[in-house]
């Protein structure tokens, strides 16, 4: 196309015309103080069940804080985008910025969709707080508008791995260098970061890391790393998997009879009811480490604990009976504590007021409905104060077991029982 | 030695699944030559149906593979009359956009409905998950669905070479100007295709439900391998998908067994060697890769 000096100036006028009208709106938008927040999740596609269940517990934040009269005396306002996978992440979160105008994004869960977008967010001068996702590359890029209240992968990772040299080795009486470990983690940036720092933790300690194994998790099957198990008898397995993969390993453990002595899983599968809803009985006596809802609430400071139980009747009140997971309360607590805490102290939505405040909360321990704490360090922005927590699964439902300030259950079935034996963990 | 009877024996029974997974691609392309998009989406159906009948009604999708045929049999001519019927004749990327569309929608669809939580039954009282020949195993739902994907294969070939229809359908593959010289009509031939194509995959779906899961993309787990399946064991092959899904099933077990790391990469190089040194496939057809209806 060819632009002769007519048609130039005819576009230079429309365009000079067109940001005058704009302007007094943009204007107007930032000084009405709305809390408007995007939220980018993975709501559809095969991340979508966990994402739902963040969701779900942003949704519920959101309508209690608006129940008790919003935020800067208005009701708070999401804007929602699916993000499917990363590839999607980049265009969302551009979009949330330059047409939803947000200042600030709740993401994502899931690692690899979070790092994708954080940048985005970053070069916008857009604050973005993620909930869930845990890999340690996402923090440690230096940016200055991500915050992250959970704990980062090496401490997830590395803590399974402590808890297991801890708790677990000694329960089964095998000194650390006899003992012999598998680990098995999905290959994105989740389950990589979480499987490297456990082995880390385990070759300092002088285990005998016998395998480390990454797959896809969305494999249609595990048989083969089953038999190698099943050659190599490991005595312990640490494993990082998403739920479909999770459910896969497990059901095809039963059916070649893989026999271990104990199991700790990283959050992903491990947590949540649709993998006890598939495994049945055969899901007692797997630990867990990561976050709980179902922790004791006597260890939380009595403001904490009362919101703690309405978490739960809540939830069960607007989502048909459905029992909350720990990613609906990780969901829940970083809403909650951005329109309850850090936007009230803001003042504003002034990205750099918005800063401050979170830099400056200062909560205790307890103080969040999954235990936790929030200090945010002043470098990386990632909170001091999360931690991850051990949990068993007994009688069908996840209990925790460690720290003990938060434990509701005793550690049980160390070795585990054989296969069909395990209903009555 | 007993690992690698093991190790084979397993790469079977999930070659049976791969096979029972892609057939009805396979069954489609080779008549309409379409390549149906929406395939994986259709096996998420069958596995939602397996779900829900057991849910539902306590009927084990293993008894009621019957039912979930004819449902699949009913969706799948109304999936050629109302949609597929119009793009027939056109070009291909006609075809791939319209197959590639009803697979998002499909999808969304499921999410709607059913949520996007993961759904399985367990068929098989405790104890019984898996079969012993001596110290080798064999995961009884993997067996069962291993039946399936046997019996059906055999019946489909029974089926294309000794009846008049089947003979017909394949007339119709092979030459669609002298088959319809022959008084044959094709409109005829790919309804029924496309009902027997949608109604082997929701069969499919529903028995394999019991050792998988379902949500609304887990179609998307299993189309690739299908692809690799199909493009291995020969465009158009019925047969040619059995070898396919059971080469690509040994070969994924090994290679998962000795080099875990390697086992996802091991469906595509395949799949490039395949097509750099046959691209018809195993068992194809020379130059079924490049037909179209015309």
């Amino acid at each position: 196309m060819t632009i002769d000096r007519r048609t130039f100036g005819k576009l230079v006028a429309a365009t000079a015309g067109a940001s005058a009208i704009s302007m007094p709106f943009v204007r107007t938008a930032s000084a009405d103080e709305v809390a408007k927040l995007g939220v980018l999740l993975p709501l559809s596609g095969p991340l979508a069940s966990l994402g739902n269940d963040v969701m779900r517990g942003f949704e519920l934040a959101k309508n209690l804080v608006n129940e008790e009269g919003g935020v800067f005396g208005k009701p708070a306002e999401l804007v929602v985008v699916d993000v499917p996978s990363s590839t999607e992440a980049t265009s969302q979160a551009t979009r949330l910025i330059t047409s939803e105008r947000v200042k600030v994004i709740m993401g994502s869960y899931a690692s690899s969709i979070s790092f994708a977008a954080s940048q985005v967010a970053e070069r916008n001068k857009v604050i973005y707080f993620e909930q869930g996702a845990v890999a340690n590359d996402i923090t440690s890029r230096g940016f200055k508008h991500l915050f992250r209240f959970i704990y980062p992968a090496s401490e997830l990772g590395g803590g399974a791995a402590k808890f297991m040299l801890e708790t677990v080795a000694p329960q089964l009486g095998i000194e650390n260098s006899a003992l012999k470990v598998a680990l098995l983690y999905e290959d994105s940036s989740y389950g990589t970061a979480v499987g490297e720092s456990a082995r880390a933790v385990l070759a300092e300690a002088g285990v005998n890391v016998v395998d480390a194994t990454s797959y896809s998790y969305k494999t249609t099957d595990l048989s083969s790393m089953v038999q190698r198990y099943k050659q190599l008898q490991p005595d312990v397995l640490i494993v990082c998997q998403y739920t479909p993969d999770g459910i896969l390993f497990w059901r095809q453990a039963r059916e070649a009879g893989l026999a271990v002595k104990a199991m700790i899983g990283n959050g992903g599968a491990h947590n949540v009811n649709e993998f006890a809803e598939a495994l049945g009985d055969d899901v007692n006596g797997i630990f867990n480490a990561g976050t709980s809802v179902y922790i004791d609430k006597d260890g939380l400071v009595p403001e904490t604990a009362a919101l703690f139980e309405r978490f739960h009747t809540e939830h069960e009140k607007r989502y048909d009976g459905r029992k909350p997971s720990a990613h609906t309360g990780m969901g829940f607590n970083a809403m909650w504590t951005v329109l309850k805490d850090i936007l009230p102290a803001a003042g504003s939505m002034d990205t750099q007021a918005i800063r401050d405040a979170a830099l400056a909360l200062d909560k205790p321990v307890g103080s969040t409905i999954v235990g936790w704490g929030v200090k945010f360090d002043p470098e990386t922005q990632n909170n001091t104060r999360a931690f991850p927590t051990y949990d068993q699964w007994q009688g069908k439902t996840i209990k925790t077991v460690a720290p003990e300030r938060f434990a509701i259950a005793e550690v049980k079935a160390i070795p585990l029982p054989t296969w069909g034996k395990r209903g009555d963990i | 030695m007993e690992i690698l009877i093991q190790l084979v024996l397993s790469g079977i029974l999930l070659g049976g699944v791969y096979a029972l997974a892609a057939l009805g691609l396979n069954l489609i392309f080779g008549v309409a030559k379409i390549i149906n998009f929406a395939h994986g989406e259709f096996l998420m159906l069958g596995m939602y149906a397996g779900f829900w009948l057991m849910t539902l009604t306590g009927i084990n999708p293993y008894y009621g593979a019957p039912l979930i045929a004819v449902a699949f049999f009913i969706l799948g001519a109304l999936f050629y009359t109302g949609v597929m019927r119009f793009t027939i004749y056109k070009p291909e990327l006609t075809q791939v956009f319209v197959t590639l569309g009803l697979s998002i929608a499909l999808q969304n669809l499921a999410l709607m409905f059913w949520q996007a939580d993961y759904r399985t039954i367990q068929t098989m009282p405790p104890g019984y998950a898996s079969l012993m020949v001596g110290n080798i195993n064999l995961p009884t739902d993997r067996v069962i669905a291993f039946g399936f994907a046997v019996a059906i294969l055999t019946a489909i070939i029974v089926f294309l070479k000794t009846t008049f229809t089947g003979r017909a359908i394949e007339a119709v593959s092979q030459d669609l100007m002298s088959a319809r010289l022959m008084g044959i009509s094709p409109q005829k031939i790919f309804l029924l295709t496309f009902g027997l194509g949608i109604a082997i995959t929701g069969v499919a779906g529903g028995v394999l439900i019991p050792s998988f899961y379902a949500f609304p993309s887990v179609g998307s787990f299993f189309v690739l391998v299908a692809f690799v399946v199909v493009v291995l064991g020969g465009l158009g092959s019925v047969t040619g998908t059995i070898v396919g899904g059971l080469t690509l099933g040994i070969i994924e077990t090994l290679v998962g067994y000795f080099t875990p790391d390697l086992k996802e990469a091991t469906h595509f190089v395949l799949l490039i060697l395949l097509l750099a040194v046959r691209p018809h496939g195993l068992l194809g057809i020379k130059g079924a890769e490049k037909e179209t209806l015309k």
